[in-house]
């Protein structure tokens, strides 16, 4: 028998906050959605040419910025 | 079917990494949907199949002329933006969600990955039975609701949890896999939870597209779950060991998958330990740190005609 009492899952203790620099980068901000070369630009470059584009395919698991594993939302 | 030559991706906006293979079909023509920005659908049954075109709210595609679909992270349909009332555009989306992705489904080309196929392999439990089947080493697992299980556990041996999702319960939060401190272990977790006996090596991310293997080392931590420092990391490219390569392509068989994403583990002086597949998971943090042709290699695949009358998930009919 344990006397630890927890009021959320055990699991949560695991969690650790990432910061805005790698979850939500300013330069996001910048960024937008092009529908006619149906990629993302920031400003009038395309984010595949772009530095922040090697943090912007990372595998970052976190809420509101999962790797958005579910195929089917 | 001979006018099947376009390449369909159905994915979310903010799909970054999708963006690469966009630009790396250029010269082939390629149709992006996002459902989340409406839906648009205007087919007819006609000798047993489905003509006409399927969309979004800012293009449609011929259905026929599909070759391939790339299925990553599609927001959800939302319902036509001009009904006012909540449950009745409610109503909207979901038959438009049946309607489209019945349709889509069904498309008798090449996948990657069936949206099906990535739906079972996502199921972690499963994921290890499986790699277990194909040959491939893995961890001791539990999964128990259970914190007696947890402490008395293969007792003396380090373990470690494991969320079966990363995203935590709060914003920009995310449960890594960390070492588990018995002492501090309620009898009530609430909620199941996986814990695994911990392997110490040299963490991989291998990215499997059909029968090509791109596989990277990934050193510069010592942190057990190397994903919140992976912009510091250093990858580099590795072999795959024969008997792995093996057991990889029969995992990917065995789910049906042409893309997956996995995770070892190189113990010292051990085979490579198996911790799991994400079927839609990122590469381009790979590719982007190294030379390997991952981008090109999905393109060329999406390009590639794969003609069939069957079905593309036989096993849903076995």
């Amino acid at each position: 028998m344990s006397s630890i009492v927890l009021d959320r899952p055990y699991g949560l203790t695991h969690q650790q906050p990432l910061g805005p620099e790698h979850t939500r980068p300013a330069i996001l901000d910048l960024a937008a959605y092009d529908p006619d070369r149906q990629l993302t630009v920031i400003g009038d470059m395309p984010m595949t040419d772009h530095p922040q584009m090697d943090d912007s395919t990372t595998t970052w698991g976190t809420t509101g910025n999962d790797n958005k594993s579910d195929p089917d939302k | 079917m001979a006018g099947r030559a376009c390449v369909l991706v159905v994915t979310s906006d903010d799909d970054y990494g999708t963006d690469l293979v966009i630009q790396a079909l250029a010269g082939t023509p390629v149709v992006r949907l996002n459902p989340g920005t409406g839906v648009g659908v205007d087919v007819e049954l006609t000798a047993g199949r489905w003509r006409g075109t399927v969309g979004d709210g800012r293009r449609s595609i011929d259905i026929e002329e599909v070759c391939s679909v790339f299925w990553r992270w599609p927001d959800p349909p939302v319902g036509d933006p001009g009904i006012a009332d909540e449950a009745a555009r409610r109503w909207a989306a979901r038959e438009d969600h049946h309607a489209l992705y019945g349709l889509l489904r069904g498309l008798p080309v090449r996948w990657v990955n069936h949206p099906a196929r990535s739906q079972a392999a996502e199921d972690k439990a499963r994921q290890l039975t499986v790699a277990h089947r194909c040959g491939l080493t893995v961890p001791a697992t539990l999964i128990t609701t259970r914190g007696q299980a947890v402490r008395g556990w293969r007792p003396g041996l380090p373990l470690i949890y494991k969320a079966f999702r990363a995203d935590g319960a709060d914003e920009d939060c995310m449960v890594t896999a960390s070492g588990v401190d018995r002492s501090a272990v309620p009898d009530r977790l609430l909620a199941a939870h996986t814990v695994q006996e911990r392997v110490d090596g040299v963490p991989v991310r291998l990215t499997v597209i059909d029968q090509e293997l791109f596989a990277v080392r990934i050193t510069g931590t010592d942190l057990l779950d190397w994903r919140p420092v992976q912009g510091g990391l250093t990858y580099t490219p590795a072999e795959v060991p024969e008997p792995i390569r093996r057991g990889v392509l029969a995992y990917m068989k065995a789910f049906g998958l042409l893309y997956g994403a996995f995770d070892f583990l190189i113990p010292d002086g051990g085979p490579w330990v198996f911790l799991e597949c994400n079927p839609t998971g990122q590469w381009g943090f790979v590719c982007r740190r190294t030379d390997l042709p991952i981008t090109a290699t999905l393109a060329d695949l999406l390009r590639t005609p794969l003609r069939t009358t069957t079905d593309p998930v036989p096993c849903l009919a076995e």
